[in-house]
């Protein structure tokens, strides 16, 4: 397994849990610079060997309100969440860099199919990413590739924990401007729950059923599968 | 009479507006009372568009929409000029068909340009304080090709530009419903442009144009039939439509 991402100490971290001896490596790249994906997987196929999968599950979730939502800023959500995962496809989809049969899987989410405010940026890169990818299992069919998106709904990550605070920073300041009293049980009392979790009839779900899913698109048992977007979303969607 | 889709004493901003829908949306608007800002790349056409817009006062406009970081200043342009706008159609945008070893980083960008990164800059932009009326309407074209599983070959950029922009389109919704402003997407099938004819001539003995031919239950869709839907978005007979898109597809899903 050849793991990517920008910040090498939680690369390391990761890498001491991965279990079998087999030889997994890790590189430092942040993806937001699509223009250097390039030459990184040329290197990558060269020390390693055609792959066998791909996984993008890199991405970053910034809520902005349309009035801060400025060009630059859109173009750097694209680009980590979006762009860089088609030009991670198209250098892996290059003569010698991949063994058939080839899975890719890509992280999208429920945000792609129901708008909230705040979330412009975030939700076209994922709505973008699951239009792409019935496009290209067409595509890729005839070289022996499968394609599909995860789309979860409210997982227990650190990212999910930093949009609820700020969810929640966003209610109180919201909440102080309307000059409400602004003790804790006030706020308890006024603040609604989050109405995605609220649809979420299976409650908060947690990594390891994303990465199941995951799997599950990666291996065999799926290969008549492809072109799909498979919500893990605890009911949200339904 | 009443007549529920007038658009008198309206302002409108149409993008795109040199051809094709964005041409007949323009006109449309105009016959029906709205007073039309028409944007596009191609002057010559432009003027074109100007010259068959019933009633006094449009005004016609050529720039790249593309040029994104440009928008800014433009719109304020216009606003100036013109005044506080009600509507915002945008039908901006080519079609594009590329294999994705071509699809590179570059190609990419050009492809989400004018569909998508002005649509969004452009909202933006009008949002700006007295820009925009409250309760005003805005409405982008889209293409069948987001929704249909029948995803097609070689068509990352032209559809995932339009899915980013119908995912924009639902999270605008929410954010403007406190100012009562509309924002939809109508996914169109095939309609008989110019631009959409080139590509059937080009490509008459493809499987995929056959397919549509087939599939679009009703036939190919004339160009008045998607402004007749931008006109009926823009007025104030359709005050709780938002953050929908519209299927305009002659039966493409169905078929």
């Amino acid at each position: 397994m050849y793991l990517m991402a920008r910040c090498e100490e939680k690369l390391q971290e990761v890498m001491g849990r991965l279990s079998s001896e087999k030889k997994h490596k890790y590189y430092v790249l942040d993806l937001s610079k699509v223009e250097q994906i390039e030459s990184l997987i040329g290197q990558i196929i060269s020390e390693n060997g055609p792959l066998d999968g791909f996984v993008h599950s890199a991405g970053i979730d910034p809520s902005r309100p349309l009035k801060m939502s400025n060009y630059p800023f859109i173009l750097s959500v694209m680009n980590t969440n979006f762009f860089s995962f088609i030009e991670q496809i198209r250098c892996l989809m290059k003569k010698g860099a991949y063994d058939t049969p080839f899975r890719i899987v890509g992280i999208s989410s429920v945000a792609s199919l129901s708008g909230s405010q705040a979330q412009t940026a975030y939700a076209a890169s994922k709505g973008a990413m699951d239009a792409a990818i019935r496009s290209l299992a067409k595509e890729l069919a005839s070289k022996g590739v499968r394609i599909n998106t995860v789309v979860p709904g409210m997982i227990n990550t650190e990212m999910m924990m930093r949009f609820l605070e700020l969810e929640h920073a966003c209610k109180s300041a919201k909440l102080d401007s309307n000059k409400l009293k602004l003790d804790s049980t006030a706020l308890d009392q006024n603040e609604k729950p989050n109405n995605m979790l609220a649809r979420q009839v299976l409650g908060m779900g947690n990594p390891i059923d994303v990465a199941n899913a995951i799997a599950y698109l990666l291996s065999d048992m799926s290969r008549f599968v492809t072109g799909t977007s498979l919500h893990v979303d605890g009911g949200a969607l339904s | 009479m009443i007549h529920p889709m007038d658009l008198s004493g309206k302002l409108i901003l149409v993008t795109g507006a040199s051809s094709g829908i964005g041409q007949e949306t323009a006109v449309t608007l105009s016959e029906l009372g709205a007073t039309v800002v028409c944007v596009a790349r191609r002057e010559d056409k432009l003027m074109q568009t100007l010259s068959l817009l019933s009633g006094e006062g449009h005004k016609a406009y050529s720039f790249d929409l593309s040029n994104v970081s440009e928008i800014d200043t433009f719109v304020k342009k216009i606003c100036e000029e013109n005044g506080c706008f009600d509507g915002f159609v945008h039908c901006a945008g080519d079609t594009v068909t590329r294999p994705l070893q071509l699809n590179k980083y570059e190609k990419m960008l050009d492809s989400f340009g004018a569909v998508y990164f002005a649509f969004a800059e452009l909202v933006r932009c009008l949002m700006k304080c007295g820009r925009f009326s409250d309760g005003g309407s805005i409405a982008a074209i889209s293409s069948v090709s987001v929704s249909s599983v029948h995803g097609r070959k070689a068509k990352v950029a032209y559809s995932s530009a339009r899915a980013a922009l119908e995912c924009t389109v639902r999270c605008l919704a929410s954010e403007l419903a406190e100012r009562r402003i509309r924002v939809n997407a109508i996914e169109a099938g095939l309609v008989e442009t110019e631009m959409a004819m080139a590509y059937l001539s080009d490509n008459a003995e493809s499987r995929k144009v056959q397919e549509y031919d087939v599939r679009q239950l009703l036939g190919r869709i004339p160009p008045r039939e998607m402004a007749n839907i931008f006109a009926f978005l823009m007025s104030d007979a359709a005050p709780h439509i938002t953050g929908a898109t519209l299927l305009a597809d002659g039966g493409y899903m169905q078929g």
